[in-house]
């Protein structure tokens, strides 16, 4: 083992090879700077440069653009607002009001060191996980990821502040607007009337772009003021925030951990682990919980160093099972067997063990090298909040429009991602808070897929598992907390009853 | 100005409408796993949104503010305050507020007869003139320079361009 990871890594410090991972570092760090643009975009773009490439220098290239976009994905979330890809809307929370305090710099300081170390401990868990990932994959069946999906939309309890009902009806509201389209298990249409472009559903970057980038863009606009009138660290704020890291040790290695272990469920995907990640470290700590949300630094490590850690994670299924753990994943894979290269179970034989090694060192060092290129622009890039919205933020809708645009290729898109701005923006002025609707829109499509295998398969038996019943008592309880901390009179009456029982245990 | 706690109250009312309708073709074909999830959610999504409106509603009797508490969400938002404490005269944002709404549904519609790639470069032009109140100097070249690096993108990406739908041109 130990000669394969010689082997491997001799071969990634090739010149060529790094040379491939540096460009694909670089287009990486490009899309992720461009709201819209994500991974996707850019692996689909690199796939048929790949053809006949020595496989190093293709994994290289596809992994390093792959890991670059979340880090270069940042700049908008912090500095505008503006989710620079689906996986980066947790880090807006505290990144952006981080930046309206003049702290833009510490903020990106903050989440560039938290990717680096993310990527790291991914790249070291993905080594470590892949001999032992067999039993949890197999263990997790249909009905443990229905009962995963729907705890996972019980998190609008952790992250939401004040009422619980808006939430959930958010919540819900996305779960609604997943189903539109094809079912995917029976091929039946639901919820389309006659409209054409409803067929194929709602795609996730048309929701996110229309959900949150255009309405926060168009706030600037209104505003008409820069994110921050003066910055406090011109001078030193990056390294600033990088020490701040180095202060929350357990935040950002607790959130590698979680990020890598969420990547390794297949389907759940940088746009919800951002969210897990964040409303986990919200509910877990323990000093200084009513910051998150005003420029807590903890609200961008958790949420940063759990989307570069995922990486790794989602690479055990793909590489182990050829299972893509998200759509990223699933480009891999083509250009993986387009390379040559074979996934599977094969990959564990002794002769092709380098190849995951080859896998580890590129992540590792594709984190590292997009961490470091972007710190060292952090530091100008971080006065565009100084800058009158009125010198990017046009330009930044044109972009976006056109980014919407490349989901379906389709005029549907333009014409649904304004509509979505523009209820989004009544949204937020009625307090209806929005990131439980990605949530649900996310999880829903993934939560009707395993309740339907899960049904097919056990009938409903699966509901007497003991694993099903587990995560089913975990969101129930998660639920009652959250109604128990919120306001309103159904909220007043279990936290009476939680008191009564306190009090009847005592 | 329209009271935020009522146009609430009446969100909550139509969504609780979309969820019923949701609710009675899901369970008119519940013999179909096609509507066994979305009958599950259209059912939660009704209660939910019953007990909200019936908890908004009384607030409202009450004559107190729905839309005044705290949620978490992400972004900058037209209420945000300025570091110094300052909110903005809340009729100037009222009116900038419905003039961007007309500037954001006037690009599609110009994108409608014209090809995206130039009526996105008229709009810039003329947003970054009007209601920005920059010089033409400054709106030419930032225009013109924005269009190269689009274009390149374009090529570079493969980006697909949207058509003018109404004239086919592009």
């Amino acid at each position: 083992m130990f000669e394969s990871a010689l082997e491997a890594l001799q071969m990634i410090l090739n010149p060529e090879h790094l040379l491939w991972l540096f460009v694909g570092v670089g287009l990486g760090l490009i899309l992720g700077l461009i709201p819209g643009l994500g991974g996707i975009t850019g692996m689909a773009v690199l796939l048929p440069l790949i053809v006949g490439m020595d496989p190093a220098s293709g994994i290289g290239m596809l992994i390093g653009l792959n890991a670059a976009t979340t880090i270069g994905d940042t700049f908008p979330s912090v500095l505008m607002g503006v989710p620079g890809t689906a996986a980066s809307q947790a880090t807006v929370v505290d990144g952006y009001p981080m930046a309206r305090k003049g702290l833009a710099n510490v903020a990106l300081g903050a989440a560039f060191t938290s990717n680096m170390i993310g990527g790291i401990i991914g790249a070291v868990a993905l080594f470590l996980l892949i001999p032992v990932a067999r039993p949890i994959i197999v263990g997790i069946g249909s009905p443990q990821l229905f009962m995963l999906s729907l705890l996972g939309l019980c998190l609008v309890v952790v992250i939401s502040r004040g009422s619980l009902a808006p939430a959930l009806i958010t919540g819900l509201l996305g779960m609604l607007l997943a189903m539109i389209g094809g079912a995917s298990m029976t091929g039946d249409y639901r919820f389309t009337g006659d409209v054409l472009y409803l067929f194929d559903g709602i795609d996730l970057a048309v929701l996110a772009i229309g959900l949150f980038a255009i309405p926060s863009v168009l706030s600037l606009l209104v505003q008409g003021e820069a994110v921050t009138k003066a910055m406090p660290y011109t001078k030193g704020g990056v390294l600033r925030g990088a020490r701040e890291v180095f202060r929350h040790k357990r935040v950002v290695v607790g959130n590698s951990l979680l990020g890598t272990a969420l990547g390794i469920i297949p389907g759940i995907g940088g746009s919800v682990i951002d969210w897990i990640a964040y409303g986990a470290t919200k509910r877990v700590v323990r000093k200084d919980r009513d910051n998150f949300g005003k420029g807590d630094i903890r609200g961008v490590i958790a949420p940063e160093a759990a989307n570069n850690a995922k990486d790794g994670g989602v690479l055990v299924p793909t590489l182990m099972f050829g299972i893509p753990g998200s759509a990223t994943a699933a480009i891999l894979l083509g250009g993986l067997a387009t390379m040559g290269v074979a996934t599977g179970p094969t990959i564990l034989r002794p002769e092709n063990l380098y190849l995951i090694f080859v896998f580890v060192w590129t992540l590792a060092l594709a984190n590292a090298i997009g961490a470091i290129a972007s710190a060292s622009f952090a530091g100008p890039l971080s006065k565009l909040s100084l800058l009158k919205p009125y010198s990017y933020a046009p330009f930044l809708i044109v972009i976006m429009i056109l980014a919407a645009y490349q989901s379906g290729v389709h005029w549907g898109d333009i014409v649904t991602v304004v509509i979505l701005a523009l209820l989004s923006w009544g949204m937020q002025a009625i307090k209806w808070p929005r990131p439980p609707l990605i949530i649900g829109f996310v999880l829903g499509q993934g939560a009707e897929n395993y309740l339907w295998i899960s049904v097919s398969r056990y009938d409903w038996s699966w509901l007497t598992q003991p694993a099903t019943i587990v995560i089913g008592v975990l969101v129930i309880a998660t639920l009652a907390a959250g109604f128990a901390n919120g306001s309103g009179w159904l909220a007043g009456k279990v936290k009476s009853i939680l008191t009564r029982q306190k009090v009847h245990d005592a | 100005m329209p009271n935020l706690s009522v146009v609430r109250l009446i969100s909550t009312g139509i969504v609780f409408v979309v969820f019923a309708a949701a609710a009675v073709i899901s369970l008119g074909a519940i013999e179909s796993p096609t509507y066994w999830f979305p009958a599950f959610i259209a059912v939660g999504g009704v209660l939910v949104s019953a007990y909200s409106f019936g908890h908004d509603f009384r607030q409202v009797l009450a004559g107190k503010s729905v839309v005044d508490g705290e949620v978490t969400d992400l972004g900058a938002s037209v209420s945000d305050v300025s570091e110094d404490g300052e909110a903005q005269d809340p009729s100037v944002i009222r009116k900038r507020v419905f003039a961007w709404v007309l500037w954001l549904i006037a690009l599609p519609l110009l994108a409608l007869v014209i090809p995206f790639f130039f009526a996105s470069l008229i709009w810039l032009a003329a947003v970054l003139r009007f209601p920005g109140g920059r010089s033409w100097l400054y709106t030419v070249i930032s225009v013109v320079v924005f269009g190269v690096c689009l274009n390149i993108l374009v090529v570079l990406l493969a980006i697909h361009v949207p058509p003018a739908l109404l004239t086919g041109w592009g």
